[in-house]
């Protein structure tokens, strides 16, 4: 399986399956770091009408994965069977560069500032199963494997929600 | 290392989603969906909630005065010696009434239970669901002798009063995205935006509380444009002219008043239903029953599909038990709690429900034990005689009162305080007690409140006979129960073993194996089938829908028929002031509206939590860090109020604060609150009498508030 993540906002209301699932599947401490997925929301207001879309925050694992153009370590590989973006954060320094060139806030920092980010469950993808996440998603919000416009479509959409969302905050 | 995947059930709540249970040895490494299934976001943290570091351990007993944390640890044995001492004593003296027992959510193991409560000789078997489901089911047995279903794929139009299956319901999701996309028209009323409003053709931002008040405007509209089945009233419904000059109150001018929804939208509404053959609906369990009239606004909602002829046709709403007791083959749990019942001195009871039926052939009522009426009889007697269960929100009154006769010891499985109205009251009220033993799986108030504390186990810790529609299963354990817990039915079982029971209840006091084999005998696939299979077994024979056949039998109604004038309620007596015909009134309490001029919604369904039990897991915290209430943008704005900041709210019965947030999802005048957060208990500053007179349900969902911005320390 190929993991090109794209997520498409119209289809997620929201129920945070995946969120739950990542933390569940990575058994993470919560206190100690984020889940790779995080689920934020925008509210539009039009007369009467209040639309909400959720958006699904994470790694996308995108083709041109411009955090590890600028990493100034190598801490980042392309797995070519999968299309997995992965990090080995042992050498990481914790410039946040990598951070700053990503457009969906998919890279955190441990309490050692060094860089964490979603491996797109590459053992389930290697054995032809979903990563956690997109299995967990009842609506096929989040998915892997689709042809490359839906991927950009999808991308752009969610980009610009997150854009909204932070000039919100 | 030995890895291998088991299979269990995730029973956060009672849909009962099938898990694989990844285990490294006897750890429990994570869950999984069963294949081909879902997950919700609760079922994902399972694994979690096993391990919630809360869990109690060992039988505890107190040592130190009530509430004081000082506990000796004490074997089972001693456990359940001292609470038969204790329980037997208080039957001997003053009568098994004296003892009440109760039940939080979980429901699996609640037949059981309520039969030792009947073996020993007793009717005061209570549950939490005095404040969820069992007022729709009343509005529903009123009116249709059953439960009703959506045939909603067979539907032209669908109509989701407050409702939501986004936050849990998988199925029923995927059930409304079909139906949509096969082009079915949707109505949703709900005063909150949910996602299920992206699946509406309309939605309704209805007034907390007066749904009851639109559902007759509509039954008005649809009389008055002729767009009812006048032959399917004239077979099948009782009480049709009586039911019509009720609505005739209901015009266009009067319901946009009351309701809050403007006459564009409602003759939007009133016209869609008009176009459409097949309607079906689905009523919301806990928010529409959730005010002091909501029993009535159940009923007049269920009564659209009296008049348009839907309710046992395809594509409008199906009865869930048949009224021939031949088509409905099951697991025997009513024959189960039936045989050792007694009987309620007052004659009134249970056993006079026209949704009971003599004509069982286990039941025979000779010889039977005639004893004190449930606890609540007094006040509800509505709920007493189609309930068999004690109505929960009188208990209070009860051990404050000491009236009609007293309340010495309160045996609890799972008793979460949150669940009563100002339930800060009730843990006061319950110092009154002589004894009081709470079975938990994690350390709640109540529990921490109790003489004797007892340690249950999850489902992956135990043995369940599960069933799911036309199917059984029995699951095995995955884990060894952890600790010294057990589970809940091997403390029941174990427990009739000391208790001095009226009934010599040889088949509980056996054990839970025992008991399944007693109520899978008529089901036609035995136990050691089930424990053979590791998915659900089909129970042989079941049948599929026949259209109409419940209405050609007859209803388990008083008439047989549709009840739209109920002949149950008429029999109440008339000092109750309780309306035969689905009656609207107003929701909100007497406070002063000047005073207290914003509505307080208090519970309703978040992402991730389920009533308190995943509270205590703390990888929830990344959905809802702090407890928090939505409040409108322009409601804020009138109040100095900004995102974050600290709110007060405040009832004529007490303030609680939160953190605010503000959302356009809630409809202008509303302030909304989830009704678990262990730091603001929102359902203590309900009134303690904010009661429907019908059901005995809280108005947890309208109540008059007032807010303001709090001081952040």
């Amino acid at each position: 399986m190929n993991a090109q993540f794209t997520f498409h906002p119209d289809r997620c209301v929201g129920c945070a399956a995946c969120v739950m699932a990542c933390i569940n599947e990575k058994r993470i401490d919560i206190d100690e770091q984020l889940p790779f997925r995080m689920l934020l929301s925008n509210e539009y207001v039009d007369g009467d009408r209040v639309d909400v879309t959720y958006f699904v925050q994470g790694c996308m694992h995108c083709r041109d994965h411009p955090c590890a153009d600028v990493c100034p370590k190598q801490c980042f590989t392309y797995d070519r069977g999968t299309g997995v973006v992965l990090l080995d954060n042992s050498e990481c320094i914790g410039c946040r560069r990598c951070a700053n060139a990503c457009s969906f806030n998919a890279i955190q920092f441990n309490r050692s500032q060094r860089a964490l980010k979603c491996d797109g469950c590459i053992r389930n993808l290697k054995r032809d199963r979903l990563p956690l996440c997109v299995l967990a998603c009842q609506r096929q919000a989040l998915t892997i494997d689709e042809k490359n416009d839906i991927v950009k479509d999808g991308l752009a959409e969610l980009n610009k929600e997150i854009s909204v969302y932070e000039h919100r905050q | 290392m030995a890895f291998e995947i088991r299979n269990s059930l995730c029973r956060v709540c009672s849909s009962g989603c099938p898990l694989n249970v990844w285990m490294n040895d006897e750890e429990i490494l994570k869950v999984e969906p069963a294949p081909g299934g879902k997950l919700c976001a609760r079922g994902y943290i399972y694994r979690d909630y096993v391990l919630r570091p809360d869990r109690i351990r060992t039988p505890l007993k107190r040592i130190g005065k009530r509430g004081s944390g000082k506990w000796k640890e004490i074997s089972w044995e001693e456990a359940y010696t001292e609470i038969a001492k204790k329980l037997n004593g208080f039957k001997k003296k003053y009568g098994a009434e004296s003892v009440a027992f109760y039940t939080g959510y979980t429901k699996w193991y609640r037949p059981i239970f309520h039969r030792l409560v009947h073996s020993f000789g007793s009717l005061n078997y209570g549950t939490e669901s005095s404040t969820c489901h069992m007022s729709m089911r009343m509005g529903s047995l009123l009116t249709y002798g059953s439960l009703t279903r959506p045939d909603i794929m067979k539907s032209d139009l669908f109509i989701g009063w407050a409702y939501n299956p986004f936050f849990g319901q998988n199925y029923d999701g995927m059930l409304l995205e079909n139906y949509k996309e096969k082009g079915g028209k949707v109505i949703i009323v709900d005063p909150k935006v949910t996602p299920a409003v992206k699946f509406a053709d309309l939605h309704l931002r209805v007034t907390p509380g007066t749904d009851g008040a639109l559902a007759l405007f509509l039954g008005n509209y649809l009389i008055s444009h002729d767009a009812i089945d006048k032959e399917y009233i004239e077979k099948y419904v009782h009480g049709f002219e009586e039911y019509k000059k009720e609505v005739r109150k209901y015009t266009l001018e009067r319901t946009a008043k009351i309701t809050g929804i403007t006459e564009g939208n409602l003759m939007k509404a009133a016209k869609m239903l008009e176009e459409s053959l097949h309607i079906s609906c689905q009523v919301s369990g806990a928010a529409i029953p959730h005010h002091i009239n909501g029993m009535q606004n159940v009923r007049a909602i269920l009564a659209i599909q009296a008049i348009t002829g839907n309710f046992d046709r395809q594509g409008g709403i199906l009865p869930v038990e048949y009224s021939n007791e031949e088509f409905n083959i099951k697991v025997l749990w009513d024959d189960f709690v039936d045989e050792t019942r007694p009987l309620s001195e007052d004659g009134s009871g249970y056993q006079n429900s026209p949704a009971w039926h003599h004509e069982n052939p286990w039941f025979n009522p000779e010889g039977r034990k005639l004893v004190k009426p449930k606890i609540g009889s007094g006040r509800f007697p509505l709920w007493s005689t189609m309930i068999d269960e004690f109505q929960s929100n009188d208990l209070t009154r009860q051990l404050e009162t000491g009236e009609p006769y007293p309340i010495k010891a309160l045996f609890a499985l799972g008793m979460n305080h949150k669940m009563f109205i100002n339930n800060e009251r009730l843990m006061v009220a319950l110092d009154n007690l002589d004894f009081f033993v709470d079975v938990d799986l994690f350390w709640t108030t109540a529990a921490k409140n109790a003489d004797i504390v007892l340690p249950a186990c999850s489902s992956l810790e135990r043995q369940e006979l599960v069933e799911q529609g036309p199917t059984v299963r029995f699951t095995e354990p995955v884990i060894k129960p952890l600790y010294e817990s057990k589970s809940d039915v091997d403390i029941i079982c174990e427990l009739a073993n000391y208790l001095d029971l009226d009934y010599d209840d040889k088949i509980l006091k056996d054990g839970y194996e025992t008991v399944c084999k007693y109520v899978l005998r008529k089901v036609g696939v035995t136990l050691d089938q089930l424990k053979a299979s590791p998915t659900a077994v089909k129970i042989p024979g079941t049948l599929p829908f026949f259209e109409g056949r419940s209405l050609e039998d007859g209803l388990r109604t008083p008439t047989g028929k549709i009840e739209l004038y109920s002949e149950t309620v008429a029999k109440i007596p008339k000092e109750y002031k309780l309306d035969a015909v689905p009656t609207y009134r107003e929701s909100l309490d007497k406070a002063s509206k000047t005073e207290f001029p914003l509505i307080l919604t208090a519970g309703g369904r978040i992402p991730g939590e389920f009533h308190s039990r995943l509270m205590g897991v703390k990888s929830t915290n990344i959905l809802r860090p702090l407890a928090a209430a939505d409040i409108h943008p322009q409601d804020a704005a009138n109040y100095g109020i900004s995102q974050g900041d600290t709110l007060n709210i405040r009832t004529q019965t007490g303030q609680i604060q939160v953190q605010a947030n503000l959302t356009n999802t809630v409809k202008k005048g509303v302030v909304f609150m989830f009704q678990d957060y262990e730091e603001a208990n929102v359902n203590n500053i309900i009134p303690l009498d904010h009661l429907d007179p019908y059901s005995g349900f809280p108005g947890y969902r309208t109540v008059r508030c007032a807010i303001e911005r709090g001081k952040t320390e």
